[in-house]
């Protein structure tokens, strides 16, 4: 029902550093682009990731999956994302649009005490330096097209 | 690539904020705030929660049934807190019917302001330019103000020369519904046809407005309180709002009989007879949040819902395989076809880049991460 208006919105009017484009025969399926933030071990990297609209959306929240492979405590190997807006604190007013940029403030700001990736977690507790410092490598190999 | 599906789709008639040229951000903000954060639509029927948040009524309902607090705040809220905000609902009731013009003069400006004034060397046009010129002088040129010009003004010199021609302007009335220049004796055949026959355009505005417009716009007026007294009187009776049901502690029986007083179909099972009682309470609570006069009849609530559920069991339908070895045997060509288009996608999804994208790094960083490239899952 909202699904064509929200689609035309994010073409017509992307939010910096985010791209999401729908697959031409399947309009809940997008393609998209988040750049690393700068300032972050992600940064001037170009992070791809599926997102998929549910029937059910919006009283459902978006399923986000990174594609590329990425080093931060809260998204795992297979690019699951611990992140509240997309489990239980959804809200239908939220919208892909922000979905995508809390996502891109997760870069920003990783939050090892609730992990999803308990190995790069408890290394970014244990040595933050280092562990950013892996991540920048990741950046540099997986996430520079 | 080819994007036809999508570029159809898209220039189909969606309407967004989006749709008013960058310049225009107040023209944005005012229909972005006249719109409904759950579904992005103009308000219909909009209510208010305790905490002041406005959204449509069946929107809210549905989203309040998933968890009961306000979408936008997160303040808890129950059903109890919706009021109907009859001001706002006529607030977007005017926006409705007056937005299709606001952004064609906006498009218009736009346009105008954005192409080199050519002026069409013919003698109409310099009578046309000569006659407006007061008008044209006084109008403020610089982008901000005019976004803000009144929708009189922007008018004049927005509507750009195409078709002029020569009838002297005592001749021409507004037409009270487009508000083109109309030959008086041509606006009645002008109205019954959509406001599509040729006006003539902008000459000169006149201030006054002849009987016949005048009477025209009043039958109007008339016609539409006549047609609402009308629609509300046949409703007269049933305009009390449904009470939610428990239906854990009801009988099959029972939750038939719901059905049946609000004499709905008794199609389906137990779960089916639910979910349509829960969908008729939702709608037929959200259509009393209406104003009297824009109120659905029952008769349209019921193709409503009637809509709802063939949309629900489509959408349930598509994935229910009956015989599964089949179906294997049956799809095996196009499940062969995706296997083989998956394989190459599915190393190059691990490497994050295509390989025409950088094809030397290629062997490098597959040799580097073998151990990954299984883990590449699909998203259910």
């Amino acid at each position: 029902m909202s699904l064509p208006k929200e689609t035309e919105r994010l073409v017509a009017d992307p939010a910096p550093g985010i791209t999401a484009t729908p697959h031409e025969d399947n309009l809940r399926y997008f393609d998209v682009t988040i750049q690393g933030p700068d300032g972050s071990p992600f940064q001037s990297g170009v992070f791809r990731l599926e997102l998929f609209l549910p029937e059910e959306y919006p009283m459902a929240p978006p399923k986000v999956r990174f594609l590329t492979k990425i080093y931060h405590p809260n998204i795992d190997k297979l690019g699951r994302i611990c992140l509240d807006i997309l489990k239980d604190k959804w809200s239908p007013a939220l919208q892909i649009r922000t979905v995508l940029l809390s996502i891109q403030a997760l870069l920003s700001a990783p939050n090892p005490d609730d992990p999803l990736a308990t190995d790069v977690a408890k290394h970014y507790k244990e040595d933050e330096k280092d562990a950013q410092r892996v991540s920048r490598e990741w950046t540099e190999q997986y996430a520079m097209a | 690539m080819s994007i036809d599906p999508l570029e159809k789709w898209l220039a189909s008639d969606v309407h967004d904020p989006s749709d008013f040229p960058k310049s225009a951000t107040t023209l944005r903000d005012l229909d972005g705030s006249l719109r409904c954060n759950i579904c992005g639509e103009l308000f219909s029927a909009p209510v208010t929660l305790g905490c002041g948040h406005c959204f449509c009524s069946v929107c809210v309902r549905e989203a309040i049934q998933v968890k009961a607090e306000c979408p936008t705040c997160r303040k808890t809220t129950n059903e109890s807190h919706i009021r109907s905000n009859p001001q706002m609902e006529a607030a977007v009731e005017g926006w409705r019917n007056s937005r299709a013009l606001v952004l064609r003069l906006c498009l218009e400006e736009e346009k105008r302001r954005s192409a080199p004034a050519c002026a069409p060397s013919t003698i109409s046009s310099t009578i046309k330019k000569r006659k407006r010129s007061p008008d044209s002088s006084s109008s403020p040129t610089t982008p901000e103000a005019s976004n803000e010009r009144p929708d009189k003004r922007a008018n004049g010199p927005s509507s750009s020369s195409q078709e002029v021609t020569i009838i002297a302007s005592a001749d021409l009335v507004n037409c009270p519904i487009c508000q083109k220049r109309v030959q008086m004796k041509r606006v009645n055949s002008h109205i019954d046809n959509g406001c599509r026959s040729p006006s003539s355009s902008d000459i000169e505005r006149t201030r006054s407005k002849p009987a016949q417009a005048q009477k025209n716009a009043w039958s109007k007026i008339l016609d539409r309180n006549v047609s609402g007294k009308g629609k509300a009187k046949e409703r007269d009776g049933d305009c009390a709002p449904l009470p939610k049901a428990s239906y854990q502690v009801l009988k099959d029986k029972q939750v038939k009989d719901l059905l049946v007083d609000q004499q709905l179909p008794t199609t389906g099972d137990r779960n089916a007879w639910i979910a349509r009682h829960q969908r008729w309470v939702l709608i037929w609570n959200a259509n009393l949040d209406k104003q009297p006069e824009q109120r659905k009849t029952i008769s349209e609530l019921r193709a409503e819902l009637r809509r709802w559920e063939e949309g629900r069991s489509k959408a349930k339908k598509a994935p229910v395989v009956e015989d599964a070895v089949e179906y294997e045997k049956l799809n095996k060509a196009q499940f062969d076809r995706l296997i083989a288009a998956a394989r190459p996608k599915n190393s190059r999804d691990t490497q994050t880049q295509t390989p025409a994208d950088k094809p030397p790094d290629e062997g490098k960083e597959n040799g580097g991460n073998d151990d990954d490239d299984d883990d590449v899952i699909v998203l259910d």
